[in-house]
């Protein structure tokens, strides 16, 4: 007797024919496609992390070689619009087109197999470039949600204050008409920069985007409200009392926030501030507050891997290896 | 189609790529998504409008990936997943408007029609809550029974009975000849 219905085994056509019709509605095959071979992190050898990198980097480059992803506009609710025209279906999305959502309206943008975006009410988004190796997004105001699977630093977002570099992740990105905003983490990191400065942000925590100065310095989501009130002050420029209070409020998960900060504050302020830091998380042998900060790459590469972060080598491969945290 | 959700794999595996995924690795994640997308997908569907289900999925992920680290047993992250996708699903259906309106941009298959799909797929949903989950997750998304069985955590016999008794039902409603 057919078992069909179980494990498919056997025939029976009424059900061999709801199955074909049904696969219709069934998941689109995966918007969100990682590299495809197996792998995970070496924990016991250099052999194993080096075979890892080997074979992540491989599939990173199989990733480059694909053709140009199609970006694919879906209106969630509302009216959106494309170049001014309702976007009643689904559309393909070209360069230098703009979408925009009003109060009541929502997009999602699929980017091929690399991630997808979710353009929230009120916001502008202009698709710049993509081509198999880059995808460039504007957003000149509003609120978006990207959760990309694409290899590192091949999906950009800019703002007019800073750009949001994709490093493997799910984030949310603001931008007020002023050109300030903020960056929230919810997976994977992301670097956010401009011309002056480049910060990144892992899970969990955020990042205040500065209307004409760029990106703040990032901090976790559960920092007190005063280590936060500090953070910003410093980022403004108004740094009575900011650091006492910073330094005083910090936890060790917090280094990574006073690790970044450094490069902003004044040369007689950063022995200080580093001597914090180092209390907070001790350094690996051989480091110190001298070799950090004078920016010893070697020296910041080891030190911000003791900060329990994850490995920064997961997200700096494909080529562009962003320098170390606070490269002068 | 089962080929497209893989083969199976142990827990110890399982619980390799959730700690993987849970320190940052993305590949890890990559493969988990790859893994129960089709799963959280049916589930979804058994609650909300087809419209809206696959939105929720990346909704379902998100969630599962900003509390990876609740997870006590990462060998358990099917089941745990399956609990987070209809919870969503019910939170969402509590707001949301009821209708079987397909995405606009779902293709019919060659010998059918978008009709011939919404009319299926209305009487799956219509089903009583005992069958519904897993006969979408059996003839929507192409998993066979030990695979639903195996991705949600539930027992084996109880997917089998379900499925029988669901398909029993479900040749009633359309009016099928076959035991």
């Amino acid at each position: 007797m057919s078992e069909y219905w179980w494990d498919r085994s056997g025939r029976d056509a009424e059900l061999e024919r709801i199955e074909q019709v049904l696969s219709a509605a069934a998941l689109a095959p995966a918007p969100l496609l990682a590299p495809t071979r197996r792998r995970r992190p070496g924990r016991r050898a250099w052999v194993a992390a080096a075979a890892l990198l080997a074979a992540l980097a491989a599939g990173w480059a199989l990733h480059r070689h694909r053709a140009a992803p199609s970006l694919q506009l879906y209106p969630l609710a509302g009216a959106p619009t494309l170049e001014g025209t309702s976007l009643a279906g689904r559309a393909t999305w070209h360069p230098g087109q703009a979408l925009e959502t009003g109060p009541d309206s929502r997009v999602k943008v699929l980017i091929g197999s690399r991630g997808e975006v979710d353009l929230e009410p009120g916001s502008r988004l202009r698709l710049v470039r993509a081509d198999r190796s880059t995808q460039r997004l504007f957003l000149d105001r509003g609120t978006l949600r990207a959760f990309i699977l694409a290899p590192p630093r091949h999906f950009f977002i800019d703002t007019p204050s800073a750009t949001a570099v994709d490093l493997g992740c799910a984030y949310a990105l603001s931008v007020d008409a002023q050109g300030g905003g903020w960056l929230r983490v919810a997976f994977g990191w992301v670097s956010f920069e401009n011309d002056e400065r480049e910060v990144y942000v892992p899970a969990g925590a955020a990042c205040a985007l500065h209307g004409g100065r760029g990106p703040g310095t990032p901090f976790f989501e559960d920092a007190t409200a005063a280590f936060r009130a500090a953070l910003d002050a410093l980022d403004r420029g108004e740094p009575a009392g900011a650091l006492d209070t910073l330094l005083a409020q910090a936890r060790p998960q917090d280094a990574f926030s006073l690790l970044q900060l450094l490069p902003r504050l004044d040369t007689a302020e950063r022995p200080r501030v580093c001597e914090g830091l180092t209390q907070l998380v001790a350094p690996p042998a051989g480091v110190d507050c001298a070799a950090i900060l004078r920016s010893d790459p070697q020296a910041l590469g080891r030190y911000w891997s003791a900060l329990g972060l994850g490995e920064m080598k997961w997200w700096r491969l494909g080529g562009d290896l962003p320098a170390p945290p606070n490269r002068p | 189609m089962g080929g497209l959700l893989g083969a199976s794999r142990n827990p110890h595996d399982i619980a390799s790529g959730v700690a993987a995924a849970a320190a940052g690795d993305r590949a890890a994640f990559g493969d988990l998504y790859q893994r129960y997308a089709r799963m959280v997908h049916g589930i979804l569907l058994a609650a909300v409008p087809p419209q809206e289900a696959e939105d929720l999925v990346q909704d379902v992920f998100t969630i599962a990936l900003d509390r990876l680290g609740e997870l006590r047993e990462p060998g358990a992250f099917g089941p745990w997943l399956a609990a987070i996708a209809r919870n969503r699903g019910a939170d969402h259906h509590r707001h949301a408007r009821e209708t079987l309106e397909l995405p606009p941009d779902l293709e019919a298959p060659p010998d059918a029609s978008r009709a011939e799909v919404q009319h299926l797929l209305g009487v799956v949903r219509s089903m009583p809550e005992a069958y519904r989950e897993t006969l979408i997750l059996r003839f929507v998304e192409g998993m066979t029974g030990p695979e639903i069985a195996e991705r949600t955590g539930l027992a084996p016999d109880s997917v089998r009975v379900n499925l029988h008794r669901g398909v029993k039902l479900l040749r009633q409603r359309l009016g099928l000849g076959a035991p």
